[in-house]
């Protein structure tokens, strides 16, 4: 198939920037042979292609081999645009805004809850609210939320619902500064209003796991990680309140490019300068919202922990509890990279990738300063997930960003079509995976085959040196939005 | 989608939109209400108004059994919507609709009628 990628080495693709009119920098794809082909097939180098132009983009657009096709952005996409020069789009974050993962370690062993996995998956499917419209264990007044956008995960810790230990632990504390609840419209309050401490639908779960494997023992012993421990996973966002957010600014940039001089290939690449009064609106309302989905997945974190020791019939000292880290991986976060031997202040763009901080950055917690930001990468729910580490590498690379899952191979219709008569959750029991989701649709569309095996995705990061594997985690039970 | 006047495709539209989200037929018109949008452009409007229609049924769980298009200028769309509450006992609900997006999004006109594609994000 025709095609404009040039092999740079075995795990990197370029996109020339003689490609297509307009593009300003190249597009870097980080893929294997394998992967690249279907990345051809789907052709979501045409959308790499399309961040290339945006305004002030630097270095180059880059992309994860998770990477497909998304709405103008590909998923798996890093763009950086200078603060002063640039611009700042919704589109590159998406809908689900701060959509990321926590992963929790306990003390618990595979051999003990294993027996006790069915029990357990069904009382956190009944605490925890899964699923379309799930209303939240948490009702918020006007006020309350207003809090809760301006403060995060740390209004949820103030409320006894987690400890200082698990904002040192979250990405940002759980809270970035400069968030403006006046930027964000009353719809958005509105639908955040029922939705705090919900899972949500769609890919969103919460997965009990164990430790099956360790690559790198001396990360693994920092993180207090050792085969056969139990973990648990939280994949969810920001809810109706970050899409609400999304929709809003896309509307009003959509309105205003124009007046700024701003034409792109695809209305939803919507961009404003960084610095008008558009754009730093926007950046206000997206730390709201993406404070909003770190107090959601602390709330999360919570109730299932409240609800394991109940159903275990254990103490929290039992249990040990001890949140690993949580990192967003649809966000746009001001940073700082060098750039050609030039510190550079920029708005890094990560939609379905992850931040992936090397061993020493300042913005690490002290215990992780030896060994990096972990980096946590869901698999399927069939398969296996990983825990990996930010590198230096990666931070000169690709702005310190890595993957953020297996990416989908299928699209839900097709998921649907593939497993028709097919009892998914039934062969997913007989892998001694426990599921349950709130419709059969969710658990078909959700089958393994539809998605990537992420191995094949984090053997291109690990290959190309922007992250370090360090452990693999095998699903014992999920519960399905 | 396709419909003999913009109007008509406005309703088709959302009806289309409320499909994704649960079987129509199972929807019963137990109250109206008006919902209005307002945007640049046809695609714009288009896209505006349905956000609309998932804005209410997300904050109110409120599905919708049928619109009809009672005012339509090149900015702003007015249409009365019938509809009711989810039941979760009749209303098996088959996806989260996040938005409708801007994507590949397209209202033209034909010689038959009216033409439009939107992608929606679930």
């Amino acid at each position: 198939m025709m095609h404009p990628l040039i092999q740079l080495d075995d795990y990197r693709w370029e996109i020339p920037t003689s490609f297509q009119a307009g593009m300003r920098v190249p597009g870097i794809i980080f893929a294997s042979k394998t992967l690249v082909e279907a990345i051809i097939r789907d052709k979501a180098y045409e959308q790499v292609a399309n961040t290339a132009c945006l305004p002030g983009i630097v270095k180059a657009a880059y992309a994860m081999p998770d990477i497909h096709f998304g709405y103008g952005f590909p998923i798996g996409g890093v763009v950086a645009t200078d603060v002063r020069s640039g611009v700042v789009s919704p589109g590159g974050v998406g809908f689900d805004i701060n959509c990321g993962v926590r992963l929790v370690a306990t003390r618990l062993r595979r051999e003990e809850i294993a027996p006790k996995v069915p029990a357990l998956i069904d009382a956190l499917y009944r605490a925890v609210p899964t699923g379309v419209g799930s209303e939240g264990a948490l009702k918020l007044s006007p006020e309350e939320e207003r809090s809760v956008l301006r403060r995060g995960a740390r209004w949820v810790v103030e409320r006894g619902m987690g400890t200082a230990d698990d904002l040192a632990h979250t990405e940002a504390g759980g809270c970035l500064a400069d968030a403006d609840p006046d930027a964000v419209s009353a719809k958005a309050y509105e639908r955040g209003r029922r939705q705090l401490g919900t899972v949500g639908s769609g890919n969103h779960f919460i997965e009990l796991q164990y430790v099956d494997r360790i690559y790198d023992e001396t990360v693994a012993a920092v993180l207090g990680l050792t085969e056969g421990l139990v973990t648990l996973m939280i994949h969810s966002g920001s809810r109706g309140l970050g899409h609400q957010v999304c929709t809003d600014y896309l509307a009003t940039m959509d309105r205003v490019m124009a007046r700024y001089g701003i034409e792109l290939p695809d209305r939803q690449l919507a961009c404003v300068p960084i610095a008008s009064p558009e754009g730093r609106a926007y950046l206000g309302a997206m730390r709201a919202a993406a404070n909003f989905a770190w107090a959601n997945r602390q709330c999360l974190m919570h109730r299932s922990e409240e609800t394991l020791l109940q159903a275990l019939n254990a103490s929290p000292r039992d249990a040990g509890f001890r949140l690993i880290y949580d990192v967003a991986h649809n966000i746009v976060k001001i940073e700082d990279h060098v750039v050609d031997g030039q510190t550079r202040r920029l708005a890094v763009h990560r939609k379905g990738a992850t931040r992936a901080f090397p061993p020493h950055h300042p913005e690490l917690p002290p215990d992780y300063q030896e060994i990096g930001q972990p980096v946590i990468i869901p698999g399927d729910m069939g398969r296996y997930s990983f825990l990996l580490t930010g590198t230096a590498h990666g931070m000169a690379e690709a702005f310190g960003s890595s993957c953020h899952g297996a990416g989908r191979m299928m699209s839900r219709s097709a998921a649907l079509k593939a497993t028709r008569g097919r009892a998914v959750a039934d062969e997913l029991r007989r892998q001694g995976v426990t599921v349950r989701g709130a419709t059969m649709n969710t658990v078909r569309e959700e089958v393994p085959e539809a998605y990537k095996d992420v191995a094949e995705v984090v053997d291109v990061v690990a290959h190309a040196g922007i992250a370090a594997i360090v452990a693999r985690l095998k699903p014992m039970g999920v519960i399905k939005g | 989608m396709t419909a003999d006047t913009l109007e008509q495709l406005f309703a088709t539209a959302a009806a289309g939109l409320f499909s994704l989200l649960v079987d129509p037929s199972v929807v019963r018109p137990a109250w109206q209400r008006t919902v209005t949008a307002e945007a640049g452009d046809a695609v714009g409007l288009l896209i505006a108004f349905l956000n609309e229609l998932l804005f209410v049924h997300e904050s109110e769980d409120w599905l919708m059994a049928s619109a009809a298009v009672t005012s339509l200028s090149p900015t702003r769309v007015q249409a009365v919507v019938t509809g009711e509450t989810i039941d979760p006992a009749r209303h098996q609900l088959r996806h989260h609709i996040k938005a409708v997006t801007y994507h590949r999004a397209r209202v033209t006109q034909t010689a038959r009628g009216w033409e439009a594609m939107v992608i929606v994000d679930v």
